[in-house]
């Protein structure tokens, strides 16, 4: 069948500089073609050939997983693209309003079957004022959201902020999500290759994307709602086990975990095992085989609210080989 | 599978097919566009009618031509001259569900409401708003009433004395296409959650018959009404409706293919025969009577979007992603 089209999901706050963003990466001289879909996808800008009203329509699916959002509306819309023919296209940008819960638009990307085979869900990118995110930290939850969901953070408007105040600020972010990538922008000025196919949700490529991973700095002093817990370690998963506390995990805890990934060293394997989730909606596959001679590390990465570090901790390493001693 | 009687006449088009349909009485047929033209053939004279800016998912019978509704908001009816007439004009609203009853009325879901006209009045009834946005719509076989699916359940709406308060079917989820049997007593939907969900309306009883590879979305009944075939699997899904239903048996597959599913599927308006359409561009005929399969097109690689029969029974047409349509005719 036909590729897949790389879907971009803009999300920031209201004045963040999305739409300046989004002009720069239609406006460059790339020579593609990107169908814009914006606007809480009342709207789609196709060589201005389709401005529509559409309500929106987030529904839960009747298959017991309450947090299983998805965007009808949304859906809806790529199915209009996939009539026109989606390959005269090279990527779909879909830019949500300010007050936009990313998941249920992250969620649509694999839950209909029409939109997952003729699309693939690239990153979420979401722009972030540096001059007033840490207000809105403090007044809505969205803009927490859309932190902690981001795979890219194009942290703009470095031009306002002292160097204390950008501390806060990476302070902050790092809090809620410190294995997103964090790009400094002034007037959303930056490289597309830093926003456009990163294959954030491509499993074989969630190490690739963060360099950090586990690495980054952990601050505590954040009282942010929204936290990341990472594990760790070096002996291997027994995969059955691993199996069926994820999926305990994620049937409990789905609504409060936003985003999880992990690389796995399963035992017996020769291949790492990868997975990620956007809440209860996971995606795993054998991923690269270990290299000769390289340190075979499980790590597993949690963004979302109320986690309790300690009992994840002690699951995952209940999944853990026990070596004799 | 064996070959059937069939000739084949191949046709490429610059534009995805999005819909397909005969003339009323079968003498002519169309292909409904991505890039909003309708391409019409009748008296062996093809003809490319520009009617709309948007993509077209719906085209019907419409008087000696067509009704063609596009996403982009505007119904249009096209005459087999050519000629292109407003309808309607919904006005940036997106519409891609479209019914049309052989005794002229017509229905079209505008979000939430739907927008009905019949041959006795002149000025187009609204009804709703419904739970969500109206997502099928299907008149009742005697034309006196329509069924429409939306979030959460089906309405169903009777005259031509309008109830003040319509029937509401209720079911949790996402119900993307809706049907009515011929005696009026079943209600059927299909699911986003891979399901379609039936309603046995006199006994107030409801079922769910789950297990699709994924949402199916083409509902069609079998000439003498027995049967109700179904896409969204690897084969094509016939539940038997005779008797009381089909609580407790087995579906009939037929059709079976290893890598792909059924995504188009019409019946033919007299015989016990069904033809569907693959993701892979395959094309089956289906002998209901038999329980046989024969093959009428190869696999092309790209989706059948659209399929349905001529009225008069003696051909069918189908139309692929990519732009490939073909009429299918029976060696009499």
């Amino acid at each position: 069948m036909s590729k897949q089209i790389p879907v971009t999901v803009l999300t920031g706050y209201l004045g963040a500089g999305k739409t300046t963003l989004l002009n720069r990466i239609l406006s460059e001289p790339h020579g593609k073609k990107f169908a814009v879909i914006i606007n809480e996808f009342g709207s789609v800008g196709v060589d201005n050939d389709l401005v529509v009203g559409v309500d929106e329509e987030v529904f839960e699916m009747n298959n017991g997983c309450i947090c299983c959002t998805v965007r009808g509306d949304l859906i809806r819309i790529i199915s209009g693209l996939m009539r026109r023919g989606l390959d005269k296209f090279d990527g779909i940008i879909v830019e949500t309003t300010g007050l936009a819960d990313p998941a249920p638009v992250a969620q649509t990307f694999f839950m209909d079957d029409d939109v997952k085979k003729a699309t693939r869900l690239d990153a979420v990118v979401t722009v972030v004022d540096a001059k007033h995110v840490l207000q809105r930290l403090k007044d809505s939850p969205e803009a927490e959201d859309q932190i902690a969901f981001a795979d890219i953070i194009v942290l703009n408007k470095m031009d306002m902020v002292t160097a204390d105040e950008l501390a806060a600020v990476e302070s902050a972010i790092n809090a809620i999500n410190p294995y997103a990538q964090v790009h400094k922008t002034t007037n959303s000025q930056i490289a597309l290759d830093k926003v456009l196919d990163k294959g954030a949700f491509d499993l074989n490529r969630i190490l690739e994307i963060e360099p950090a991973f586990l690495e980054g700095k952990h601050s505590h002093n954040h009282d942010s709602a929204v936290k990341s817990v990472a594990l760790q370690s070096d002996k291997p998963l027994i995969m059955g086990r691993f199996e069926q506390w994820m999926s305990e995990v994620l049937a409990e805890q789905g609504p409060n975990i936003l985003r999880s990934k992990g690389v796995l060293n399963i035992r017996n394997s020769p291949r790492r095992f990868v997975f990620q989730a956007v809440h209860m909606i996971s995606d795993s596959a054998p991923g690269n085989a270990w290299k000769d001679g390289e340190k075979k590390t499980s790590k597993l990465v949690f963004i979302g609210r109320n986690l309790d570090k300690a009992a994840l901790q002690k699951g995952f390493e209940d999944c853990l080989e026990q070596l004799a001693a | 599978m064996n070959n059937s009687p069939l000739k084949a006449n191949g046709y490429t088009f610059d534009a995805p097919v999005n819909s397909v349909a005969f003339t009323l009485d079968g003498s002519g047929y169309a292909f409904g566009l991505g890039n909003g033209n309708v391409v019409m053939f009748h008296d062996n004279v093809q003809k490319t009618v520009q009617v709309h800016s948007g993509a077209v998912p719906a085209l019907r019978a419409y008087d000696d031509g067509f009704i063609s509704l596009s996403d982009d908001g505007t119904l249009k009816t096209i005459a087999l001259d050519g000629t292109v007439k407003d309808f309607a004009d919904f006005k940036g609203a997106w519409t891609e569900r479209l019914a049309v009853h052989a005794n002229g009325s017509v229905a079209v879901a505008v979000g939430k409401h739907i927008h009905l006209w019949t041959r006795r009045e002149s000025e187009p009834k609204i009804l709703g708003p419904h739970d969500g946005s109206v997502t099928d719509i299907c008149f009742a076989p005697d034309g006196m009433g329509l069924a429409a699916s939306h979030r959460d359940g089906v309405t169903l709406w009777a005259w031509p004395h309008f109830e003040p308060q319509p029937m509401r079917l209720a079911w949790k989820g996402a119900h993307l296409a809706v049907t009515i049997s011929a005696d009026k007593k079943w209600i059927v939907t299909a699911m986003q959650e891979g399901a379609i969900h039936l309603w046995n309306v006199p006994l107030k009883r409801d079922y769910q018959m789950s297990g699709y590879w994924t949402k199916p979305t083409q509902m069609a009944w079998s000439a003498d009404r027995k049967w109700l075939g179904t896409s969204g699997s690897e084969s094509v899904i016939i539940w038997p409706f005779d008797k009381m239903g089909p609580e407790g048996r087995e579906p009939v597959q037929l059709g079976w293919s290893n890598t792909t599913f059924v995504t188009a599927l019409a019946s033919h308006h007299e015989e016990p025969v069904m033809a569907a359409g693959f993701e892979d561009g395959a094309v089956i005929l289906l002998d209901l009577q038999n329980k046989k399969a024969f093959n009428a097109a190869t696999p092309s690689g790209h989706p059948v979007t659209a399929i349905t029969f001529s009225p008069i029974g003696t051909a069918f047409i189908a139309g692929t992603a990519k732009g490939g349509g073909v009429l299918f005719t029976f060696d009499s």
